[in-house]
């Protein structure tokens, strides 16, 4: 057990190291959908490591046994996880879950009181328009999403600028991006090893419904205009209203400036690759855990 | 809401539910007007020996205070907004200007 444990430590830390530098190599709409899932993937068979050498040790108790009806001497004698990493799985794995379960709790209730909000003032389209100085402008989370634009930066856009705006929050709405935020969100409250990754993939979603805003609009220098200028009146109005702006989202503005007024990128098929390999690689060392703890509690049953 | 907002002076519970048809049961307007007041939509205060709720802003109004509160949105619920645009640091704001002003290619930004 303990060669395939290290094998998937190592796969986890390589996912890690390389991901976030990845992400930014696939084509978002493509790299998105990818990383989000290889990282899901990588979270949950990390808690069932995690889970599975503690529960392993757990088993040896001998109430345990009894009622599992399996030898705790001969669990022993199979599994030689020592006492301390055995504990040490089982802490871990706790404080993730619960993690996990505290960050779920915490994204369904947003989700569900922005809803409220949104809901309660009956927008008749799916673009609100709000009375407020401050340029700001966001996408919530479906289904029924909707758009929500200040007249603070409405106003100061030119129309060509409104349409390139517009683009690039319908796309995030028709994508669903903020679910896709939300499970990357949750495999790094699994595994804080994803953490730099999960930054990737929010500036990743942000390109992604940028490209799709240059395709609309057909005009890539347009939507790096749209960027830079809102970017600069959302805060501006910050500092004016001393608004004590929250969160890093929004991806890296000037990256995606830059990202517009280059080339639509092809995307890199290796990178792609690799991602790949590393999902195969994960769900391969994972298997193999799987089977051998199966057979391994086969081995050590006691005849009924 | 549309009920009270519509009365020129502050309403009983009675008062909604006769404007209202009488369709609902005298219980479910208390209920629907305490939520209401509860949401800060509008106050209640003592008359007599029944409360009357009056509407603090028009409907627009109350969009607007509802949308300007999902703005100020704390961490939690940030995050499950798709923003158009992030915070900038100084720095970044230098570069964006420099971008706007001064971009590397021939046509301006």
């Amino acid at each position: 057990m303990n060669g395939s444990t290290l094998t998937f430590v190592a796969l986890c830390l390589i996912y890690a190291g390389m991901a976030p530098d990845l992400t930014s190599r696939i084509r978002p709409s493509i790299g998105v959908r990818l990383v989000v899932v290889v990282s899901v993937a990588v979270a949950v068979a990390g808690l069932f490591v995690l889970g599975a050498t503690g529960f392993t040790w757990a088993a040896q108790d001998s109430q345990v046994a009894r009622v599992g009806r399996w030898s705790p001497e001969q669990l022993r004698a199979a599994d030689p996880v020592p006492r301390v990493e055995a504990g040490l799985c089982l802490v871990l794995f706790t404080v993730a879950v619960m993690s996990v379960l505290r960050l779920a709790w915490l994204r369904v209730q947003a989700v569900l009181a922005v809803r409220r909000e949104v809901h309660d003032c009956r927008p008749a389209t799916d673009v609100m328009l709000v009375e407020d100085d401050r340029a700001d402008a966001f996408t919530t989370a479906g289904p029924r999403a909707v758009i929500v634009v200040t007249t603070g930066l409405m106003d100061r856009l030119s129309e060509p600028e409104r349409q390139a705006l517009l683009a690039h929050e319908r796309s995030h709405r028709r994508h669903g991006h903020v679910w896709w935020l939300v499970a990357m969100d949750l495999a790094v409250a699994a595994n804080p090893l994803l953490a730099r990754t999960g930054r990737a993939v929010t500036h990743a979603v942000e390109r992604w419904a940028d490209e799709d805003a240059a395709e609309q609009v057909a005009d890539r220098r347009l939507v790096a205009r749209t960027l830079a200028r809102a970017a600069l009146l959302r805060k501006q109005g910050a500092a004016a209203a001393a608004v004590a702006v929250v969160l890093a989202a929004g991806g890296d503005v000037p990256a995606r400036v830059r990202a517009m007024l280059g080339p639509r990128p092809r995307g890199s098929a290796l990178a792609l690759a690799a991602v790949g390999l590393l999902l195969v690689g994960v769900l391969v060392t994972v298997t193999v855990l799987q089977v051998r703890a199966d057979a391994m509690f086969d081995a050590a049953q006691l005849p009924r | 809401m549309a009920v009270l907002l519509s009365a020129d002076e502050p309403m009983t519970a009675a008062q909604v539910r006769a404007a209202m048809g009488d369709a609902l049961a005298y219980t479910t307007v208390m209920t629907v007007l305490s939520r209401i007041a509860d949401k800060g939509l509008a106050v209640r205060s003592r008359q007599g020996r029944a409360h009357v709720y009056a509407p603090i802003r028009d409907g627009a109004e109350v969009t607007a205070m509802r949308m300007r509160r999902l703005l100020d949105a704390d961490d939690d619920r940030a995050a499950v907004l798709a923003r158009f645009v992030g915070s900038l640091t100084d720095a970044d704001e230098a570069i964006l200007l420099e971008m706007l002003a001064n971009p590397d290619r021939d046509t301006p930004l």
